[in-house]
């Protein structure tokens, strides 16, 4: 076995350890000492990167599990990057896949440790032409997006809704000559916010204020219109309305898991 | 945001390089052609190559953890003009990509490289586009006959070991 480590040019609370070769019981005590020796120096977070590894033994695979053990009671994490697929398989047999996340590499990794311990806000843009039937595709990306991110499929349907919502008032009600509508979606671990831009007229955007700010009185109202709004109201946790020279440009809050 | 045609569409996506993301994003650009009045094959086959371009992106361009991807899919008359760009890769990455678009065989001889050799089956034009600043653009222009023509059905899938 070689073992090189390596601080992490994009963190330094993170470790990156390479492993080489096979990784045999009697690479143990070496391995032990190392990990603590990163823990010492009070560094948790630990990538190991075993796209150079042939073999992995059961008493190493225990040492690596009492490792992560100890970074786990500090408060971090060990994860396993670019094992190859023979090697990967066979962890999974030894179920060591509920133990261990593998990653196939850094930046996959890093993604994922941005998402966990920094709070990372991922963000999506989309610009699209105002056309109504263009809007169900457009909610199916971002509820889409929601559940690979982990997002249970309730949070997901009610974000695809809020989407819907706006994106085809932002269309319906927007200046028909606009030649494209923005939608940018930021989700993170614990919320997600929709914001959406178009072009409007000033007595549009009264209308859209109005209508925020009735919320749940609109929908007892006669009309049979202006129920949209107050809905996305009612499954979201703030809505803002702003206008400038660029248009109108509304900010949909929604919490994970929250109703 | 400028269009060429009254009858084009443009639809731009920028998103952060990460794999979750593909999956609704492939599904989203097939679901876009569908609506734009593309065949169900057509669609299909520019999911998969969709698939292929951004993963490329993703997993070969730039490992900076702020790196992100743009698509652009345009839709003009009877083609798809889709263009994604990374933010650049090591350089390894970025040789073995030209040696893949301007080959037909994959660009090395492991398992990896025979996503461009999908690509280049899938789509009547393929150009590769390096700026000063080391952004990697793919550009791939889609027709909507390709699919029944029969030098498509009639191209081999060429050999791993080549």
């Amino acid at each position: 076995m070689k073992i090189t480590q390596q601080v992490s040019p994009f963190d330094d609370k993170i470790v990156l350890l390479h492993f080489e070769g096979d990784l045999n019981a009697t690479d143990c005590k070496q391995t032990s000492v190392l990990f603590q020796e990163i823990i010492d120096s009070k560094r948790y977070f630990i990538m190991a990167i075993m796209e150079q590894v042939t073999f992995i033994s059961s008493p190493f695979l225990g040492e690596l599990m009492g490792c992560k053990l100890r970074l786990v009671e500090k408060g971090g994490n060990l994860v396993i990057v670019g094992l190859n697929y023979d090697q990967r398989e066979k962890l999974i047999m030894m179920g060591a896949d509920h133990i261990f996340k593998f990653y196939p590499d850094t930046h996959t990794a890093y993604n994922q440790f941005q998402w966990d311990y920094n709070d990372g806000v991922q963000i999506l843009q989309l610009t699209v032409p105002p056309k109504m039937h263009v809007v169900p595709a457009m909610r199916r990306l971002i509820s889409g997006i929601a559940r690979q991110k982990g997002y249970s499929s309730k949070d997901a349907f009610r974000i695809e809704t809020i989407v819907d919502e706006i994106a085809n008032n932002a269309i319906e009600h927007g200046d028909k000559t606009q030649a494209d509508i923005d939608l940018e979606l930021r989700i993170g671990k614990t919320k997600v916010e929709v914001l959406i831009r178009n072009k409007t007229s000033t007595e549009k955007v009264r209308n859209l204020e109005n209508a925020v700010s009735q919320g749940q009185q609109a929908i007892q109202q006669d009309s049979t219109r202006g129920r949209g709004l107050a809905l996305v109201k009612l499954i979201s946790n703030a809505i803002d309305v702003s206008f400038d020279n660029n248009g109108t440009f509304i900010r949909i809050t929604k919490n994970r898991g929250d109703g | 945001m400028q269009t060429e045609t009254s009858s084009s569409a443009l639809y731009d996506v920028k998103l952060p390089s990460d794999l979750d993301y593909i999956p609704p994003l492939r599904q989203f650009i097939s679901e876009i052609a569908k609506i734009e009045g593309f065949p169900k094959k057509f669609c299909f086959r520019t999911e998969i190559l969709v698939d292929e371009l951004c993963s490329n992106a993703i997993i070969h361009g730039s490992q900076d953890i702020q790196s992100r991807v743009a698509l652009i899919a345009e839709f003009v008359k009877d083609e798809l003009r889709l263009s994604v760009q990374d933010q650049g890769g090591s350089q390894p990455n970025v040789d073995n990509l030209k040696r893949a678009v301007s080959s037909v065989k994959p660009a090395s001889p492991s398992k990896l490289g025979k996503g461009m050799v999908i690509v280049q089956m899938l789509s009547n034009e393929l150009k590769l586009k390096l700026d000063d600043n080391g952004k990697t653009e793919v550009h791939v222009v889609r027709r909507r006959d390709m699919d029944d023509s029969p030098a498509f059905r009639e191209t081999p899938i060429p050999d791993r070991d080549q």
